[in-house]
């Protein structure tokens, strides 16, 4: 994969409505100009409160990452490979586990 | 004018006042997303609303429920979605002015319409299509990536191809319309 060498592309992705505001999860992945397979799209991620996530897993298809202070990596080439799955949670210690969808803002 | 000059001046029936509610409530609800489709559906014109809002404010007298609580404008287009929503003939057989508002004097259950004011176009418009970009993504997570890609950072086919590995630009092509195509029809579902 290979991203354009002059945009910075950055998608939202948001948790299912929760009750519960700080169950809730907003994340940004954002991919660097002319990013490849071996390069990391960073991962920033907060609760429905505003404050970063401390301590967690990020799972997109099937690939757990940790998050630690509101921050995580994907793979870019692990990016692409779980594109047609829609399987994206976040995982804390203490909470259900809660999915989340591609949307925009 | 005020909220206040603008009831005391439909409340006497002055052109004044009632050109206004023309312009801020009955032609902004007429092309609205929400009435549109059923106004047409139903045969209803902006000018029958129109009447049948004169015909209940001053023949009838209901301009005298209004409180003062919330806007003047909001609380006259309570009653206008009520008109339209009850058009359906199916519901009622005739246009039928009942039922219309909270305030109905015979204690019939009023319909709770949504009261705003202002951007609820636009405001409509942004819930529906997050509704619709979620069945997307649900559908198939690649034709939402390709979609956001296309239309919100203007990527061409060749840079969607090369980001997602799709085998092809033309096969992006087929997938963003694929992606348009979903989302249309998505819409008729949510709001019909």
């Amino acid at each position: 994969m290979r991203t354009p060498v002059d945009k910075t592309i950055v998608f939202t992705l948001y948790s299912h409505p929760m009750k519960d505001a700080k169950q809730r999860w907003k994340a940004h992945l954002t991919f660097a100009p002319g990013s490849t397979d071996n390069s990391e799209a960073v991962l920033d991620i907060a609760d429905g409160e505003g404050t970063p996530i401390a301590a967690g897993g990020f799972e997109y298809a099937g690939t757990t990452i940790p998050v630690t202070a509101g921050r995580g990596a994907l793979r870019c080439g692990d990016f692409v490979r779980g594109k047609h799955d829609g399987g994206i949670w976040l995982h804390r210690k203490g909470m259900p586990p809660v999915p989340g969808a591609l949307t925009f803002e | 004018m005020t909220d206040a000059e603008w009831f005391e001046s439909v409340k006497a029936g002055e052109d004044v006042g009632w050109k206004l509610v023309w312009e801020r409530v009955v032609a902004p609800e007429a092309v609205s997303l929400r009435s549109a489709e059923m106004m047409k559906r139903y045969s209803l014109t902006g000018g029958d609303l129109m009447g049948l809002l004169y015909e209940e404010m001053i023949a009838r007298g209901k301009i005298d429920l209004f409180r003062g609580e919330g806007s003047f404008e909001g609380w006259l287009k309570r009653y206008v979605r009520g008109y339209v929503l009850n058009a359906n003939p199916n519901k009622h057989g005739v246009v039928s002015l009942e039922n219309a508002h909270p305030d109905d004097e015979d204690g019939a259950t009023g319909m709770d319409v949504p009261v705003q004011d202002k951007k609820v176009i636009s405001k409509d418009i942004w819930i529906t299509t997050h509704y619709c970009f979620h069945d997307l993504w649900m559908d198939d997570p690649e034709k939402a990536y390709v979609h956001i890609l296309k239309t919100r950072f203007h990527l061409s086919s060749a840079e969607v191809k090369d980001f997602l590995e799709i085998s092809s630009a033309g096969n992006v092509d087929q997938i963003f319309s694929r992606a348009v195509k979903f989302m249309r029809t998505a819409w008729l579902r949510h709001d019909p």
